[in-house]
């Protein structure tokens, strides 16, 4: 048997969890809700949790998206995680929107795994192994 | 206020994680090498990731980890958290495990999956 400890400094965030079917008009009403959470909650990273539902957001609405969240960006402080499902299509989509985030200037990063998210949502220190 | 959106305040959590196959004797190395951890980081929660190992152990050797627990952690009040491998074996040993650590009056719960550790160790409000 093998152990390892670490250390997990966490950081507060915020959770949006999504279900069903996601159109432009109920992302961008997702959009309005986190700003308004985040300004409220100013060190808290942002979890966006959108395993549980079907995408019908298409490239171009994705822009308006990003260009949505752009608007609010004096809201958002800190780290932007979204979590998907593990498809090849929700990658390539959510990719691509991680990409439009970059541009307007978040520090957004997709995740199909939880447990990801909150490595980098927390400062994580080794400190050692033993045999 | 918007609604569906939770606010988690999650504590400083130390995280140990064993590969291999627990017995007794290594168990209570572990306990011994996590309370000298656990005195250093004082007011962090536990979180043990077993997952990837194996128990070769018993009843008796439940209690003999659990005494070992409330000799090393006399004044520890935070959270256990544990995650297992999800078989009927391991539920059933880490459900008389819970029971032992109860008795010892920890606060010791055991979970499946990673994410609801998490939701366990954390303070979460719903907006």
């Amino acid at each position: 048997m093998s152990c390892s400890f670490t250390l997990y400094k966490s950081s507060d965030f915020i959770r949006k969890t999504a279900t069903g079917k996601i159109d432009l008009a109920r992302s961008l009403q997702g959009v309005h809700d986190l700003a308004q959470a985040a300004g409220f909650h100013r060190e808290s990273h942002v979890l966006i949790d959108v395993r549980e539902t079907e995408s019908t957001v298409t490239h171009i609405e994705q822009m308006k998206l990003a260009m949505e969240f752009g608007n609010y960006r004096h809201l958002f402080h800190n780290k932007i995680a979204i979590l998907i499902p593990p498809t090849s299509e929700r990658i390539e989509k959510a990719n691509l929107m991680k990409r439009c985030m970059d541009a307007e200037g978040f520090e957004m990063k997709v995740f199909v795994d939880f447990e990801h998210v909150i490595e980098w949502f927390s400062e994580v220190v080794p400190l050692g192994e033993t045999p | 206020m918007p609604i569906g959106i939770k606010v988690y305040q999650t504590k400083d959590f130390i995280r140990k994680t064993a590969t291999g196959t627990i017995d007794r004797e290594r168990s209570l190395a572990v306990v011994r090498e996590l309370a000298t951890t656990a005195n250093y980081f004082k007011g962090h929660s536990i979180l043990l990731d077993l997952r990837d190992t194996e128990v070769e152990a018993d009843h008796a050797d439940g209690l003999h980890v659990a005494a070992e627990f409330a000799r090393q952690f006399k004044s520890f009040k935070n959270k256990i958290a544990v995650i297992i491998p999800d078989t009927v074996e391991r539920m059933a040993k880490a459900e008389f495990m819970r029971t032992c650590m109860h008795l010892e009056g920890f606060q010791w719960e055991f979970f499946m999956a990673y994410e609801d550790a998490i939701d366990w160790l954390s303070d979460i409000t719903e907006l």
